[in-house]
Formats: C-alpha cells, sequence, structure tokens
C-alpha cells in the first residue's frame, strides 16, 4: 500500500513538473480557454453539497464568459462526481488532474473526502480552491497549493464564541453530535468559549441515529444556560428544537453552518414557532431571496430550471469570484505558480456575497460570518455580521 | 423531570417492542430474522410522509394506506424469500433479507431521495403537555399519543392470537412446526402471515415514530438494531417479553441519558443486553433452560 501510494506520488510530481517542462502550453489553458475541475456529490443523498455549489461556480463562469473570459480566455468547467465518498473524491481528483488535464480544481464539498483527496492535490501542486467543505484540517496547516473559501470549522468556533460574547451571554449549553464533524468543532468551540469568559453550563450529546430529545432539553433547560449551541447537522438540531417547543423551552439557539437555510430548517422542524429564536451562521451576507441576490437567483434558475435555488449556489459563486479575481491579477501569462501566488496575494477582495473580504494570506480565505433567522413572515433575516477580532 | 423522562422512555420503548415483535413473530413462525424490518419501518414513516404531506390528508387516511403498502410489500418479501425459508439455507436467507434490506431501502431512495436530506412529518396532535398533580406529573401529548398507538397495536396483536384461527395456526406452528403440519396446518400460510405480520407492525411502528422525529431513508437499520436487542432481552421467543424488552430499552435510555449523561445514552442499550443476559442467559421470557439426558 505504502509502495502505491510512493508510486502514486512519484507520478503526480513528474506529471506536475514534466507538463510545464516539455510542452509549450500550461496544463488545462490554451489561448482561447482556461480548464477548471470541480468534484463533489452530484448524485446520490448529499447531491445538494456538491451539484448546487458547482451549479453557481458554473453560473459565475458563464456570466464572466459572456463578458469577454479573463484575459481574453474563456473559463471551462469540468465536473466529477464524488458522491461524498472518500474514495470517490480520490478517484475524483486524479481523473481531473491525469485525464482531463484540468489548470485548478476549485470543487470539495464533503470533508472527509477533501481529506483523503489532500495528499494527491498536494503532491501534484495543482492549486485548489475548497469551496464548500468546513474541515479546517483541509487548510491547516498551510500547504502552497491549497486555499478555502469556505468558513472552516475553526473560524466557525471563534466566529460563535464572539457572537455570543457580543450577545452578553456567560453561560451556554453545548449539545453535539461526537462524529467526526462533531467532535471537530467541539474542540475548537470549548476554547474559543473559554477564551470569550464564556462558561459551558452542560456538554450534552446527541448523536444522528437520536429520535428523541427529551433528555437533553431537561438537562439543558435545569441547567440555567442563556444560550445554546448546536453543533449538529440538520436533522439531530431539529429534533433538539421539537422536543424543546413541546416542552415548553425556550433560549437563544445558535446553529452552524450546515444548516444555511432558516426558512428550510424550520419547514424541517415543523413545529410552529419552535425556530422563532433559532440563528445560524452563514458563508453569505445576503440570502437567496434577498434583493441582493435577485439577479444571481434569477440567472441560476435559468441555466439550471431543474435544480431548486439553494444557498450553497452562493458558495460557488464566492468560490467562481475568488478565482478569476486571482486570475486575472496573474495575467494573460498564466501559470499555476503565478496563480497560486495570485491566490495568495489576495487581501481585501469584495465579493457579492461573503460577509466580509477575502483575505487568503493563511489560505482560509473567508474570515467573517452572517447571522440569519427566520422572519415570522417565512424570509431569511440577516441579523448581523460577525468579523474576528 | 421523571415523568417526562418516563413518558417518552415508555414512548420510544413501545416503539422498540412493536419492531421487537415482528422480530419474535418471524423467529418464532420460520426460525428467521429480517433485516429488511427496519427499512419497512422507514418507509412506513415516508407513506404517511407522503399522504399527510404531499396529498394533504390526515393522519387517520395515512394509517391504512400505510398498513395496505405494508401488506403488499409483506407478500411481495415472502414471494422471494420462500424458496430459502427452510432449516438448510439460513444463512442464505439472512443475506437474502440483508438484500432485501437494500432494496426497500434504494426504492425510498427512489422516490424520495431527490426531494431532501430528510423529511418532517407534522405532530399528530399539538398542543401543552398534559400537566398531573400540580405539576408533578407532565406527559407530552406526542408521546401519549405513540404509547397509546402501540398499545392499540399490541392489543390487536394479542386479540389475533387468541381468538383468530390464522392467529391459533401460528402459535401451533410456533410451539411445534413438525406436529403442526402432521395435523393439517398449512404452514405455508402461516409463514407467509408471519412474514407479512411482521412488516406490518414495523410498518405502523414507522407511522407512530414518524411525527416525533425526522425521517430519512438510512434510518431503518438502527431502529431494527434496537427492536432486535428489546427482542433478546425479552427472551426472543416470547411475544410479551419482546414488549416489555422494548420498554425496558427505551426507559434505559432515557433515564440514563437524563441523570447520567446524554453521552452515555447509546451505550447503555448495550450494557441492558449485557446485563439482562448475564442474569437471563435466555431472555427475560426466555424460559428455563432445559437439558437433554
Amino acid at each position: 500500500m505504502k509502495l502505491f501510494s510512493q508510486i502514486v506520488g512519484v507520478m503526480l510530481m513528474t506529471t506536475a513538473l514534466a507538463v510545464p517542462a516539455f510542452a509549450q502550453d500550461v496544463q488545462g489553458v490554451s489561448d482561447t480557454s482556461i480548464k477548471i475541475g470541480t468534484f463533489g456529490p452530484i448524485t446520490g443523498a448529499n447531491y445538494a453539497f456538491g451539484r448546487l455549489t458547482m451549479n453557481g461556480l458554473e453560473t459565475l463562469f458563464a456570466d464572466v464568459n459572456a463578458a469577454g473570459g479573463v484575459n481574453g480566455r474563456t473559463l471551462e468547467l469540468v465536473r466529477v462526481d464524488d458522491q461524498c465518498d472518500p474514495a470517490g473524491a480520490i478517484a475524483a481528483v486524479r481523473k481531473l488532474i491525469f485525464d482531463d488535464q484540468v489548470f485548478a480544481i476549485i470543487g470539495g464539498s464533503c470533508s472527509n473526502g477533501v481529506m483523503a483527496a489532500k495528499e494527491d492535490i498536494e503532491q501534484s501542486g495543482i492549486p485548489f480552491v475548497n469551496f464548500a467543505a468546513a474541515s479546517n484540517n483541509i487548510s491547516a496547516p498551510e500547504i502552497e497549493n491549497i486555499f478555502t473559501s469556505m468558513l472552516t470549522s475553526n473560524l466557525e468556533s471563534a466566529l460563535q464564541a464572539q457572537y455570543l460574547s457580543d450577545l452578553g451571554v456567560k453561560r451556554v449549553a453545548v449539545v453535539a453530535q461526537h462524529d467526526a464533524w462533531g467532535s471537530d468543532r467541539h474542540k475548537t468551540l470549548l476554547p474559543a468559549l473559554a477564551e470569550k469568559g464564556i462558561e459551558v453550563a452542560v456538554d450534552e450529546e446527541l448523536s444522528m441515529e437520536a429520535n428523541d430529545a427529551t433528555a437533553q432539553v431537561l438537562r439543558v433547560q435545569g441547567s440555567g444556560a442563556e444560550a445554546v449551541v448546536l453543533l449538529s447537522y440538520p436533522k439531530p438540531a431539529s429534533i433538539f428544537l421539537r422536543d424543546a417547543a413541546r416542552l415548553g423551552f425556550t433560549s437563544s439557539f445558535i446553529g452552524t453552518s450546515v444548516i444555511p437555510d432558516p426558512v428550510a430548517f424550520d419547514e424541517q422542524v415543523a413545529v410552529p414557532g419552535a425556530t422563532d429564536n433559532f440563528v445560524t451562521i452563514s458563508p453569505s451576507r445576503y440570502a437567496l431571496d434577498s434583493a441582493e441576490a435577485a439577479e444571481w437567483l434569477e440567472k441560476l434558475t435559468t441555466k439550471f430550471p431543474d435544480d431548486e435555488p439553494h444557498t450553497y449556489n452562493l458558495y460557488g459563486i464566492t468560490a467562481g469570484q475568488l478565482t478569476v479575481a486571482a486570475l486575472e491579477q496573474a495575467g494573460a501569462d498564466l501559470t499555476q505558480a503565478s496563480f497560486i501566488a495570485a491566490l495568495e496575494a489576495t487581501s481585501g477582495l469584495e465579493t457579492t456575497f461573503a460577509p466580509g473580504p477575502l483575505n487568503c494570506e493563511t489560505h482560509q480565505c473567508l474570515q467573517a460570518a452572517a447571522w440569519i433567522k427566520r422572519t415570522p413572515e417565512g424570509k431569511t433575516e440577516v441579523v448581523g455580521l460577525s468579523t474576528l477580532d | 423531570m421523571l415523568s417526562v423522562l418516563l413518558a417518552s422512555g415508555v414512548a420510544n420503548g413501545l416503539l422498540y417492542g412493536l419492531v421487537a415483535l415482528g422480530v419474535v413473530v418471524l423467529a418464532k413462525a420460520a426460525n428467521a430474522f429480517n433485516f429488511s424490518q427496519g427499512d419497512v419501518m422507514a418507509l412506513g414513516g415516508f407513506v404517511s410522509y407522503a399522504v399527510i404531506v404531499t396529498m394533504g390528508y390526515g393522519s387517520v387516511a395515512a394509517l391504512p394506506i400505510v398498513v395496505i403498502v405494508a401488506l403488499f410489500v409483506g407478500v411481495l418479501s415472502y414471494l422471494l424469500l420462500r424458496p430459502l425459508m427452510d432449516a438448510q439455507h439460513a444463512v442464505a436467507l439472512l443475506t437474502a433479507t440483508i438484500g432485501l434490506s437494500f432494496l426497500v431501502k434504494g426504492t425510498i431512495r427512489l422516490i424520495w431521495g431527490r426531494q431532501g436530506d430528510y423529511f418532517a412529518v407534522p405532530p399528530l396532535v399539538s398542543g401543552p403537555p398534559i400537566i398531573l398533580f400540580d405539576g408533578a406529573v407532565i406527559i407530552p401529548l406526542q408521546h401519549l399519543v405513540m404509547s397509546g398507538g402501540a398499545v392499540l397495536m399490541l392489543a390487536l396483536f394479542a386479540l389475533f392470537f387468541r381468538f383468530t384461527r390464522l392467529g391459533l395456526f401460528m402459535r401451533s406452528v410456533a410451539d411445534n412446526p413438525r406436529a403442526a403440519r402432521i395435523v393439517g396446518i398449512p404452514t405455508e400460510l402461516v409463514l407467509c402471515s408471519a412474514m407479512v405480520l411482521s412488516l406490518v407492525v414495523s410498518a405502523v411502528a414507522g407511522f407512530l415514530l414518524a411525527p416525533a422525529t425526522l425521517i430519512f431513508p438510512d434510518m431503518g437499520f438502527s431502529l431494527f438494531l434496537k427492536g432486535f436487542a428489546a427482542a433478546i432481552i425479552g427472551g426472543m421467543m416470547s411475544l410479551p417479553g419482546a414488549v416489555i424488552g422494548g420498554v425496558l430499552l427505551g426507559v434505559t435510555e432515557v433515564l440514563v441519558s437524563g441523570y447520567i449523561s446524554s453521552t452515555a445514552q447509546e451505550l447503555s442499550a448495550f450494557v441492558l443486553i449485557f446485563v439482562a443476559l448475564i442474569f437471563f442467559p435466555r431472555g427475560l421470557f426466555g424460559g428455563r433452560s432445559s437439558r437433554s439426558v
């Protein structure tokens, strides 16, 4: 197995080194186009994370192409389905690098998949911008060719703590799912809360398999916590809020970026009033149904009439705008090295939807978040923005 | 706090008990386990979602449709598995039910998979919890309805076995299959009925559970495991034992979670099985072991 990895590694490095040396053209770049690869779940249960984010990216590319492209070259997107599966992600990345010979990869939706493919990406040296996976471990510690335009788990925890501190909260309850995803956030949230002087009154577990949260709700209710941080996927969070509503427990509930649409989440909870005090963190400053997003919403529905528009589309647009800005900065004599340098030099880049300017010095380009909730009229409302101190 | 926890534990436990009943019925009649039971439970939830949310009919309309769908799946399952339902093909039968599990799950995904990750079925009833004895006892309405539905189902089950001809046949086959065959009891019909009944009871459990949780295509296996665990605790071959095992499991989970730690909730089920089997190796109602000399 180790020998196989070494052989693959050598092949990847050889390819990366050989292409500029023996070919006049840079891999994936012609006089008229730049071929960009993307991977993520396009089919299967988790298709929304991938396909919809890709739709946003492709809509942005189409918009740029219609305006003449980047330095005279149009952007061509090659999609590969990984079905949110680590083995699928490795195969997808290898296909994009070896078969499709793309210039760069802008993709990655499921943290486990991106982590599995990270070694190949790193060894190939291909520029990679992660557009939807949230694990901190994808882009930290810093690797030369890996960037992320998504809010990472560690930054999200820090921003959650900051938001609670800004609200004047002193005691919180944490309800978390203790799988790889939840533990990643749990271990960064607790120190972030401590740093802000916020005491954790109770720290409860609610697994993905749980069908009932009565015990957890009662323990949180009895703890005197002023707010509840729900470090969980929509399902456990829904079950907690449903049981909280049934037991008459009200508090401020704080969600994570895996619950990006509080209106859809309210429909999922399906108990009137249960999400009235629920606020979630978002890597987009405008909701999909806002006036600011209307232009993009129309473009998305025109280009992809079969796919329901979703907040994930906006993550793709943010990643696309970062990519285009860096490609423009890299100039007409485009190479992978010049593109990586341009990405790294990105500072103060304003995009349509990111809650703050993108600064890629640390390779974790997004360091701000929006706080969104559902209004009584069933709309999404941005109730605050947080930027790290 | 105790009354709310108990209400929750009993409600969930009765649903585990329903799945356990299905496990026991099939085990007694055919000496087999059907891994697709949990997925049929999920199917029950999805069918009620389709009737209540998509079509806009009420819960009363959903229940008979859930039962009809489960009957259909049960008969189909029997026809598919019948060639393997004998002692010689025990392992093949077990493997086939795993395949059936994937088939049911795949069908759910095919129909509902593109519409979202999780689905919510509105509560069967809504309103404030019932408060008794000046607040000393609080029972959430949802738990009351779940428990009531499960108890009604159990009562129907008991009446079926006690008073119907088919029920009596099934008991006879369970007690002594060879003797039942010799006296002319139609064992084919009994096997088919056991398969259908085990799946119908699971689908009804899914119907009752759906409003209390969120449903998703892969939810079945963990529920089947809980039902299976309840059947083991109860004694595998005992119908009342299956129900009591389910309630014990549900109550233990929620009490451990409420009074000790929510992190121990999942673990508590396995500890309960372990402890129960140490003191009652054949389960709580499995009878005393006998030794032939």
